[in-house]
């Protein structure tokens, strides 16, 4: 395959040249390019700026923090509201008048179960 | 030093669980507290040692002063609701046969059912007892530092 040298070719691309720079300038330039492509450039330059000036934290480290910070203070609420909804564990007499009724009625039903129960057994027994 | 941390943060929260599974009274009934269309009491060791003293001799030979001091807590679950009643029945099946009860009596009548169960525990004794009769079931749960002596005395007459 025949080579070609570039350096020979015998191509004159000056009067071409001449010609396409003639026609750029021919073209009208729009009023106030300059200044907007300098403010374009000069945002792409802040917003690639911005960019490199971000540290580069490690996010999982911030991450496991606010995760076990959080969970602290989920357990802390939990412990600290706990006995005030607890209703289980609450007294529901506020007057020992009513909760001594109530306390004798409960053991008074069990021991007249127990003795009931008895009486049976000896019943059965005799 | 985060692994040491994390063990410190370990150890407080097995302490904190423990502590608070040390309840006076038994857990698993503390949930009917706020379930609807059941009654739920809650005598306190605090409120019996301050109602001991207002206590009147109902039943001759029952010593209820002696009861009260023994005991740490005092449960009343009530329910006429057919869901609620079923639910008590099953929680209290599973309790005795999980919590290792022993039966102290069962007392069968035509339209009443009673069983007493009774658990010796280290720390504290239990006595459950749940009455079915006609349309409402309720179980007591006495928590205390009572023995089965401190139960038999309750029998006599």
């Amino acid at each position: 395959m025949e080579k070609i040298d570039i350096n020979n070719l015998d191509i004159n691309i000056l009067p071409l040249e001449g010609e396409l720079k003639g026609a750029l300038e021919r073209i009208p330039i729009p009023e106030g390019l300059e200044e907007r492509l300098e403010a374009k450039i000069d945002e792409w330059d802040e917003a690639s700026r911005t960019v490199a000036i971000r540290p580069k934290h490690n996010a999982k480290k911030y991450f496991a923090l606010a995760a076990s910070f959080l969970l602290v203070c989920g357990i802390g609420l939990y412990f600290a509201l706990a006995p005030t909804t607890n209703k289980g564990t609450t007294d529901t007499y506020s007057d020992p008048q009513l909760a001594c009724r109530e306390a004798e009625r409960a053991l008074n039903l069990l021991s007249a179960n127990l003795n009931k129960g008895l009486t049976q057994y000896e019943q059965a027994i005799n | 030093m985060n692994y040491k941390l994390f063990h410190k943060f370990v150890l407080i929260l097995a302490l904190l669980t423990t502590s608070f599974s040390l309840h006076a009274q038994v857990e698993e009934f503390e949930k009917y507290a706020d379930m609807k269309n059941v009654t739920y009491v809650y005598i306190s060791k605090a409120m019996l040692s301050l109602a001991k003293n207002l206590t009147t001799p109902s039943v001759p030979g029952m010593d209820m002063k002696g009861a009260f001091t023994k005991l740490n807590a005092i449960q009343i679950i009530t329910t006429d609701n057919k869901i609620a009643r079923a639910k008590l029945k099953t929680e209290v099946t599973d309790v005795v046969k999980r919590e290792k009860y022993d039966i102290l009596m069962q007392v069968d009548e035509d339209n009443s059912k009673v069983k007493i169960y009774f658990k010796d525990g280290k720390k504290q004794s239990v006595i459950l007892m749940s009455t079915d009769e006609n349309n409402e079931t309720s179980v007591i749960v006495f928590s205390g530092t009572f023995k089965i002596d401190d139960v038999k005395k309750l029998t006599e007459k």
